[in-house]
Parts: C-alpha cells; sequence; structure tokens
C-alpha cells in the first residue's frame, strides 16, 4: 500500500438535513483524523445520513462538510480522495468481481496496467471468485466486491456504511484487520455498524447519533469517564477486599460497596479522585490490589447510556 | 475530474445493463410490430401494398406508438432502473463529470433505439413497396432516427428529474403526442413526432406524400435538436445536484 500525502481531513460543521419537515440531521460537528472512527446510533437515528453527506451524495440543509477543505457536495473530483461503501446490496449483477472493479478503476481514470485491480480483489479475498457474476455472490460477497471497488484507487478517506453486514465470522476478522491496516497507513476511515463488539474492537474514535443528534464523540472509554452525572463502576480483587472496603466507605467520592464472591465492586461519582486517591488507601489498609477493572467502561454501556438520556 | 475516457467504459456497462433486463424483450417485439403488420398486409393483400399503405402505417404505427414507448422504455431503463435499484451510486461516487455519465445513458438508449427502430422501419418498408420508392424508406429511416434521438434524450432527462418517469412519460407520449398534437395543428411545432416526420418527408422528397406536413423539415430537424441538446443540458444539470435517498 502506498502512503497518500498529505494528511486528509474531514471536516463537518454545525451540519443539519432535513426533508421537508423532518429533520434527519441535526446541529452535527465533528472532525475526522486518520485512523478508525466508528459511526453509532439506533436505526433511523441519521447515520447514513450523516454518512452520504460526508461521501457528497447529499447537500447538507445547513451548516457544511468537506474534505480537504473542500466542499464535498456537488465536487464529484472528491471521489479521488474518497473511497465509499455504500450499505445498500445492489451491484451490477450482470458484470463479475473483475469487471465490477475494474470499473471502478476506470472510472477512477487508473490505467489498467496497473495491477490496482488485482490488488483490490486480493485484499478482499475475492481473486479465485472475481470472475463469477455477482448475481451468483452471496450478501457477504457483494459486499467484499463493493469493498474492493472502493479502495481500488486507494483513497484516503474511506467511508463505508455498516460494512460487516452478510459478512460471516471470518470474513469479519478480515475486514476489521483491512481497516486496521488501512488507518494504520495514515487513513481516515469512518464506518457505521449498529453491531457494538465490532466498533468496539476496530474503532479508536466513536460518533454517537442519537436523533439526529451527536450524542458524544472522541474515544469510548474518555466518553465514559467524561460521563460526571452518573456513577461508575470499578471490581477490584484484592489481598483484603473488606478491610479495603472499609477505608472506601469513609471517602464522600464513593457512593456504593458491594462484597460479592471475592470481588470487590465500587461505584464513584468522582472518577479522578477515586483512581487518584485508590492507591493511597490500599497502603493505609495494608491491602495489595490484584486487579482493577472498569465494570461498565464498555461501548454498549456507553451507547446505552447515551441513547437512554 | 475525468473526462472522455470514461465514456467507453459508461457505455459499456450501460449497455449490458440494458441488454440484461428482461425488459430488452418487450422493447424488441414492440419494435418490430410494424415488421409483423406489413406481413399481414403483404401475405393477405391480393392486389399487394401502395406506398400510401406505407405511409399511413409509418404515420399512425411507427411514429405514434413504436418509437415513443421503445424510446419510452429504453430511455427510462439506462438510467431510471440503475437509480430506482441504488446501483446508481457506483457511478456517482468516482471522480467523473455527470454529464459523461448523462451522455452515455443518453447514447446507448439513442443508439439502440435506432438500431431496432431504424431495422423495423426498414423492413416494414421493403416489405411493403420493395424497392419502388427508396427514398420513402431512407425517409422512413431517418424520421425515425430523428425522433427516436430526441425521444430518448427526453426519457433519459425525465428519469433523472423523476421517480415516475415511466408513467410520466406514458403520460405525455398518450397525451400530449398521440393526442394534443395529432389533433391541434397549433402545438405541432412542440411535436417530437412531427420533427421526426418533418425528417422523414425532407429526405423522402417527391415520395413524401402525406407524410409531408406543417413543419419544415429543416425547421424540424433543428427543433429536434434543439430538444436534445437542452434534454441533455437539463438532465447533466440535474445529476450534478442529484442527492442519493437514504434512510437511517
Amino acid at each position: 500500500m502506498t502512503n497518500a500525502a498529505p494528511v486528509p481531513t474531514v471536516s463537518v460543521n454545525a451540519v443539519a438535513k432535513w426533508y421537508g419537515n423532518v429533520v434527519a440531521v441535526n446541529d452535527v460537528t465533528f472532525g475526522l483524523a486518520p485512523g478508525v472512527t466508528g459511526l453509532l446510533g439506533p436505526n433511523g437515528a441519521g447515520k447514513s445520513t450523516l454518512l452520504h453527506l460526508v461521501a457528497g451524495l447529499l447537500r447538507p440543509s445547513a451548516g457544511s462538510v468537506t474534505v480537504d477543505g473542500r466542499p464535498t457536495f456537488g465536487d464529484p473530483a472528491i471521489y479521488r480522495r474518497v473511497g465509499l461503501v455504500p450499505e445498500r446490496e445492489a451491484v451490477f449483477p450482470y458484470l463479475t468481481a473483475r469487471e465490477f472493479v475494474r470499473l471502478s478503476a476506470q472510472l477512477q481514470g487508473l490505467p489498467l496496467g496497473s495491477g490496482a485491480v488485482d490488488r483490490a480483489l486480493e485484499r478482499v479475498e475475492l481473486s479465485m471468485a472475481a470472475d463469477r457474476e455477482l448475481a451468483t455472490y452471496s450478501k457477504g460477497m457483494r459486499q467484499r466486491a463493493k469493498v474492493a471497488a472502493a479502495l481500488v484507487h486507494d483513497p484516503a478517506v474511506l467511508v463505508l456504511d455498516e460494512p460487516f453486514n452478510g459478512m460471516d465470522p471470518r470474513q469479519r476478522l478480515h475486514m476489521m484487520a483491512l481497516l486496521r491496516e488501512f488507518a494504520d497507513a495514515g487513513r481516515v476511515i469512518l464506518f457505521s455498524s449498529h453491531i457494538l463488539e465490532e466498533v468496539e474492537r476496530v474503532a479508536e474514535r466513536v460518533l454517537v447519533v442519537v436523533a439526529g443528534r451527536l450524542a458524544a464523540s472522541g474515544d469510548f472509554r474518555e466518553i465514559r469517564r467524561l460521563m460526571t452525572d452518573r456513577p461508575h463502576s470499578f471490581t477490584l480483587r484484592t489481598s483484603d477486599d473488606r478491610a479495603l472496603a472499609v477505608r472506601l466507605a469513609g471517602r464522600p467520592m464513593v457512593s456504593g460497596l458491594a462484597l460479592e464472591d471475592g470481588r470487590l465492586d465500587v461505584r464513584t461519582a468522582d472518577f479522578a479522585a477515586f483512581t487518584r486517591e485508590l492507591p493511597g488507601l490500599a497502603r493505609e489498609a495494608g491491602v495489595s490490589i490484584f486487579e482493577l477493572a472498569p465494570a461498565d467502561e464498555s461501548l454498549e454501556s456507553v451507547f446505552d447510556y447515551l441513547v437512554r438520556r | 475530474m475525468l473526462g472522455a475516457s470514461v465514456l467507453g467504459p459508461l457505455v459499456d456497462v450501460t449497455i449490458r445493463g440494458l441488454l440484461g433486463r428482461r425488459r430488452i424483450l418487450l422493447v424488441g417485439l414492440l419494435a418490430m410490430s410494424p415488421v409483423g403488420v406489413a406481413l399481414i398486409l403483404v401475405l393477405g393483400g391480393g392486389s399487394g401494398a401502395s406506398a400510401e399503405d406505407l405511409r399511413q402505417l409509418y404515420d399512425s404505427l411507427v411514429m405514434t406508438t413504436v418509437v415513443p414507448l421503445v424510446a419510452l422504455i429504453l430511455g427510462t431503463t439506462a438510467i431510471g432502473a440503475e437509480i430506482d435499484d441504488g446501483t446508481v451510486i457506483h457511478l456517482l461516487a468516482r471522480p467523473v463529470g455527470r454529464s459523461w455519465i448523462v451522455l452515455a445513458k443518453m447514447l446507448v438508449a439513442a443508439i439502440s433505439g435506432v438500431m431496432l427502430c431504424g431495422t423495423a422501419a426498414l423492413l416494414t418498408g421493403l416489405l411493403l413497396v420493395g424497392l419502388d420508392a427508396p427514398r420513402l424508406v431512407l425517409g422512413m429511416l431517418g424520421g425515425t432516427a430523428v425522433a427516436v434521438i430526441a425521444y430518448t434524450a427526453v426519457f433519459v432527462t425525465l428519469s433523472v428529474w423523476s421517480g415516475r418517469a415511466l408513467i410520466v412519460g406514458l403520460g405525455y407520449v398518450l397525451l400530449w403526442e398521440g393526442f394534443i398534437a395529432s389533433f391541434f395543428s397549433g402545438t405541432r411545432l412542440l411535436s417530437i413526432r412531427e420533427y421526426g416526420l418533418a425528417a422523414a418527408a425532407g429526405i423522402a422528397g417527391p415520395d413524401a406524400g402525406s407524410l409531408a406536413g406543417d413543419v419544415a423539415p429543416a425547421i424540424g430537424l433543428a427543433l429536434a435538436a434543439l430538444v436534445t441538446v437542452v434534454a441533455f443540458g437539463l438532465g447533466a444539470r440535474r445529476l450534478a445536484r442529484f442527492e442519493i435517498s437514504d434512510a437511517g
């Protein structure tokens, strides 16, 4: 893979999109840096609308979306820098995968002898089936063919709408590795998914969209920490859970304690104070801490909280 | 942004898309219907068919029904079907000028329409008058080509503007071309059918007979060219501002 220069910038500024009286996306602002960003949200939250706005296939009703400073809508030239994998399964059924990817390469102006088509097919592990018509492909194979067509020109920005749909577990792992490989080469990857585990495994950052608004953005562990109006939960395994619990019970930042089956569960309303004071309290109690793990930092927990709020 | 080099791949995928759809069979049957009628006339007619029979068949069947309907199906299938099934996104998300996409769709729809309807016009003419009136048959061929090109340009553009292009186009063919423009002479300057007939009469010369209408051949040709160019411009302009419908 060659490194594209310069570093791509994607900027979404106060963007809104409405259809008549229906507001699909409302006042959303974020920027994308190289790496993988996951777009999360319940059905109908506006994820696809946001992706299509970023990919230049929708005109913002208000605000702006730019790639490298250029508005994405109405400027086909941006597709030299942007690759899009749409959610809809539709592909040209009468083309083989090789023809489909070749068409994409030709429309990107790539010379046919460059080997880009074969490389793209190889990347998505479709080389063996490349000469079969897309009509005969399974959903997961079509998905991979779309990915190959989107990355044939080695785009600096890759936008994928539910890219793991229809893939079996092995293909998912492979696709995750591919996205990571792209991100490591300095690409901007933005993908939507309703499967939290996938986002958690691949994305460094998340954008959580709820009812057309951006509910949160950034590192999801960081987001969780910033949710100060909800206590954080930790699980501790120590040399003496009861002794540590006595010490913790006297501290104002601790809002709940439970001794359960060889572990100590702690709830705190002040994440910073808790992590700052815990080592000192353990030392005073003569307790060794073997394990300290956040109990509710999973992306699912973050997502549930933001959606319910 | 890429230029003429993308025309070949766009034309190629459009041709395969047209041939890959079942409605192309319907178009073929429809286009060849005048040949069937001519065969019936030839086989059933005792004293043989006349040039006037051919002119009437051309006017009332070929130009009033077959050409506009064939152009309607080809024009709306060329890009409308891709918009309907979502595959158009694979063309739009590429650094390709939208005018090249519209041009490719119009070229394929027009050339396949001219081939189908032109073949039908030629065979119909040869069956009915043989080589007795070669200018009339050539005129029919030319008039058909002029009408098909203008119609397909209009219908490709209609597909980009409206999700109901087939219904709107059918309404236009039946109401405007089939009824209003046929019965009200004042509207003939706004009828693609009349442009085709004018071109046919111009080429047929002395053989034109009843094909010669209210529109002069040069005017008909110029107006057909104008309609085609305006339709292309409007189609390209619309596709440049085209938004993908979505959900979620």
